[in-house]
């Protein structure tokens, strides 16, 4: 089953680099996106750092070319072979190469610290564009190819970085009616994936602290959900605050100093919003309607809230102050709206809708206007940003016994719509601010 | 507009399937809850399609009116929200060579604290030629490469243009209920008919609006639902839809009443009975305790009708009255 | 017609509901009983988890987004009461499931609603609340596999589990 999804990965992605056009991989996305021809060199390396180096290149083109923004020429084709890094190329022989745009890069190893530098020239004008240095311990050799790809990526499209991110999401594992959840971290191109749970409790809808060093996420254990928080540094897992009843859909402030989450009501009927400050450890209670009030998440400037509420029947999306005024329902188009999560520039709130038998994945602005729904299907739930509000990463549910969740991505113009590799089954993406 | 006494109906049927226990009132309190949400649904519904009608009234003032757009359930990809795309032709190239590490690590449980952590990335300039050394990290060379020429697509936008019913004219029957009052004349209003074998619309109408007076509610819901759905064009439907509020309100059903003052309100704008209709709306918001909305409704009529002098002056005293 | 058109879709909802809970009895297999067969079919020692799943019945089902009991559901808990005031020393948990055409958070709480109207009938039926605790699970134990009503109607449950009190 496994080999067989990775099979197909490839054979999408040699379709999507054999085309004219970036050809998207989804089934109803059959959008254009003319990508930018670039030619990334292979880095050239110092005594010693061969593999690093083709590494490092590969990694860069891969970042560029996932983007949907940039088609990396295959380095078969270069004319001129890039031997020291502080001479000028021979833009003739690039423009020849029909590329627009030259990457050229240097890895260096020495003990245990490695520095990729590299070069961006626009080959038409023969301008330097952007050049920097990275060094960071070796181990960190895909992080440091990442910064290379978010400066290239950023100063070509204009766009905020995103490569040099992770993703913590769910793994699955085990059959679809007992499935062990077990917490995992990832890079945003999913590699590096580590678990960092025993799959004791089921594990859910884990969120990135704003230093990214911590986690909360709900878990449902012999009793009911409660929220933790696990710290990455240290493996240490606690309960966020002391409920009787059950606690779920966390997510940290923009401040990283409180979380929000749903607490069921006293009688069991409903569930409510409440704010838990992480120094204070006072707790707030921030909607009180007889409904299920969940999926809670702030506004980047902390100022708002949106959330999901059924106090008018059916799920719909909310909007209130973060203490709990002005409650106003955005969300009015035909369907169920759920699993609110604003965007980190504050110009949308994308969501899971559900109609006619569909789940889809779309973004709206926060008055609810100018809706748009970028992929549908069987079952799409829970899309998560990038830091640059560019990228949507959601899980997909497959059918039948053995179907199960797998990431995908989607360019908030609705193109690009790809899978996430993971080793397996795979649910709730969160995906991290920039790393620094 | 039969959807409330079913939904009520469908409530009761649960209920009534029940034993009678102690745990009745739980239940009860679940079931009052649901017709609490059912309701609150409504009132989000309505106010927003109100908002919605007088807020593109006021923009397509000299144009026809037609139905608020509602949004998008389409997948609409949106070029405008791409960089720009580049001008020379593109070449082919292969995945594998491209994607040099593209086998995976299997999944490791992480053993050691520390890898997990976010550990800092140093990052030094570099600039076109080693030799020249300066500060700048970046040259400053105008933002990115020619990203020429989008393709940009039409704007997806389904908004489409309605074709507004007015009543037009002088209604053949007199429609003489006094509805500045909130609550309808107990004394009936002798109108003899006779019922021909096919029932004209004004018939209809009459027999309708005789039912209302002799508070006959049933036949009075049902007969102006039949109008407004048979004769949807008739110069008298939007005083159909009107009274089929009335009949609500007499009931004191003020959800159903509100849809229905809010029919008559947006699909007969100018319709005799639009004014009243606007006013009754408020009030139907109000005696559903949404306060906020029931003011901004009733003051609303002023605008929208300035020569509705009689509704005007009433919706000046309810406006008060309520405590807008 | 706007307005009509949504009056019209609560309308056929409404129907639908009532059509629902009216024909269940008919059309749907009594899958109250519990999943090891009907009634009267074990030979479960009286006062034992099997005599309470077999001869009960440990799992009631919901319609969607309900969590309101159908006729067959009160049935069901009506006997569950019985038995558990028969056996007075064993205690249970009540878990509460969605089934998997919602989203995560939101099926959390409707299968908490689910387990505490199963509760609370139970206590109304003369079970003291202490020996009865819940739980809520959401859409992440589903006990029917298939991507079709007949196994979402059968995930859309509230089960009655023995945790103590039996030999």
């Amino acid at each position: 089953m496994k080999t067989r999804l990775r099979v197909t990965l490839l054979v999408l992605l040699a379709l999507a680099f054999a085309g004219p056009a970036f050809a998207v991989t989804g089934t109803v996305n059959s959008g254009k996106i003319d990508p930018l021809p670039i030619a990334v060199t292979p880095f050239i390396a110092s005594a010693g750092a061969e593999k690093d180096a083709a590494a490092v290149s590969g990694i860069v083109a891969s970042d560029l070319a996932r983007s949907g923004y940039f088609k990396p020429l295959p380095p078969e084709s270069f004319i001129e072979k890039i031997a020291v890094f502080d001479q000028n190329p021979n833009f003739v022989s690039w423009q020849q190469v029909k590329t627009q745009a030259l990457v050229v890069g240097q890895v260096s190893v020495t003990g245990d610290r490695m520095t990729v530098a590299f070069k961006l020239y626009d080959v038409n004008t023969q301008a330097f564009l952007a050049g920097s240095s990275f060094t960071a311990p070796a181990k960190l050799s895909r992080r440091l190819a990442h910064k290379v790809a978010d400066m290239i990526y950023n100063k070509m499209t204009g766009f905020a970085p995103y490569f040099d991110t992770r993703v913590v999401f769910v793994d699955e594992s085990g059959p679809k009616n007992a499935r062990i959840k077990k917490l995992a971290m990832m890079d945003q191109d999913g590699f590096n994936v580590r678990t960092l749970t025993n799959g004791k409790e089921i594990l859910l809808t884990p969120r990135f602290s704003p230093t990214s060093q911590e986690i909360t996420y709900a878990a449902i254990g012999t009793e009911a959900s409660r929220v933790y928080i696990y710290n990455i540094d240290t493996g240490q897992k606690e309960i966020v605050g002391d409920f009787p009843n059950m606690s779920f859909a966390p997510r940290f402030s923009p401040d990283g100093q409180k979380v929000i989450m749903s607490l069921e009501s006293e009688d069991g009927r409903n569930a409510n919003i409440f704010e838990l400050d992480l120094r204070s450890k006072q707790t707030r209670q921030i909607t009180n309607v007889p409904a299920i009030n969940t999926a809670p998440s702030y506004s980047p400037d902390g100022s708002r809230i949106t959330f999901e509420s059924d106090r008018g029947g059916t799920q719909q999306i909310y909007v209130m102050g973060a203490d709990g005024s002005n409650q106003q329902r955005v969300s009015f188009g035909n369907g169920r709206y759920s699993t609110p999560v604003w965007s980190p520039d504050g110009k949308y709130i994308a969501f899971t809708k559900q109609g006619e038998g569909k789940f889809g994945i779309g973004v709206m602005a926060p008055d609810g206007s100018g809706e748009r729904v970028l992929t549908e299907g069987f079952h799409n739930e829970g899309p998560t940003w990038s830091p640059n509000s560019r990228v949507l990463m959601f899980f997909r549910d497959t059918q039948g016994e053995n179907g199960g969740s797998q990431l995908w991505s989607v360019d908030i113009s609705g193109y690009n719509e790809q899978q996430v590799q993971t080793p397996g089954f795979s649910s709730d993406p969160a995906w991290s601010p920039l790393l620094k | 507009m039969l959807k409330h006494s079913l939904f009520a109906f469908a409530l009761l049927a649960t209920v009534s399937t029940l034993p009678a226990h102690a745990d009745d009132v739980a239940i009860r309190m679940d079931q009052l809850e649901q017709q609490i949400r059912m309701l609150t649904g409504q009132v989000e519904q309505l106010t927003y399609e109100l908002k919605q009608f007088q807020s593109q009234k006021k923009l397509s003032a000299a144009e026809p009116l037609g139905a608020p757009k509602t949004q998008q359930a389409t997948i609409s990809p949106d070029t405008q929200l791409l960089p720009k795309a580049p001008t020379i032709a593109t070449q082919t190239a292969t995945a594998a060579t491209l994607l040099a590490p593209v086998k995976k690590k299997a999944v490791t449980q992480v053993q050691d604290a520390n890898a997990g952590g976010v550990e800092a990335i140093e990052e030094s300039p570099v600039l076109p030629q080693a030799t020249i050394s300066q500060t700048a990290a970046v040259a400053p060379v105008p933002k990115a490469l020619p990203f020429g020429t989008a393709k940009a697509s039409q704007i997806n936008d389904s908004g489409f243009q309605g074709k507004v019913l007015v009543a037009a004219g002088g209604a053949q029957v007199e429609d003489t209920a006094t509805v500045a009052q909130p609550d309808l004349p107990l004394t009936a209003q002798p109108v003899s008919l006779q019922q021909p074998p096919a029932e004209t619309p004004d018939d209809l109408f009459l027999r309708s609006e005789k039912a209302l007076l002799q508070l006959q509610y049933a036949d009075a819901e049902s007969g102006f639902t039949e109008f407004v759905s048979k004769y949807p064009e008739h110069n008298l439907a939007g005083s159909a839809e009107f009274k089929l509020g009335e009949t609500f309100w007499a009931q004191q059903n003020y959800s159903s009443a509100a849809q229905a003052y809010m029919s008559s309100y947006k699909q007969y704008p100018k319709g005799r009975r639009a004014p009243d209709s606007l006013l009754k709306l408020g009030l139907s918001l109000a005696r559903l305790g949404q306060k906020d909305q029931a003011c901004t409704t009733m003051g609303s009529v002023d605008a929208e009708f300035p020569n509705a002098v009689e509704v005007k002056k009433r919706a000046q005293a309810e406006f008060k009255r309520a405590g807008c | 017609m706007m307005t009509r058109m949504v009056g019209m879709k609560y309308a056929a909802l409404c129907c639908c509901f009532l059509a629902l809970a009216a024909c269940s009895k008919k059309t749907q297999p009594n899958l109250d009983a519990g999943i090891n067969g009907g009634p009267g079919v074990g030979q479960a020692a009286p006062g034992s988890k099997a005599d309470f799943t077999t001869n009960v019945g440990d799992r009631v089902f919901f319609l969607q987004d309900q969590s309101t009991l159908t006729p067959e559901g009160t049935d069901t808990l009506t006997k569950q009461g019985g038995w558990l005031k028969k056996y007075a020393q064993v205690t249970v948990q009540v878990e509460g499931h969605a089934d998997e055409r919602g989203t995560r958070e939101y099926n959390i709480a409707l299968s908490a609603r689910r387990a505490t109207t199963t509760r609370n009938f139970l206590i109304g039926q003369g079970v003291a609340a202490n020996r009865i605790s819940s739980i809520a699970y959401g859409k992440e134990r589903p006990v029917a596999l298939c991507d079709a009503e007949q196994c979402y109607s059968q995930n859309r449950r509230s089960v009655t589990v023995i945790t103590g009190g039996t030999n």
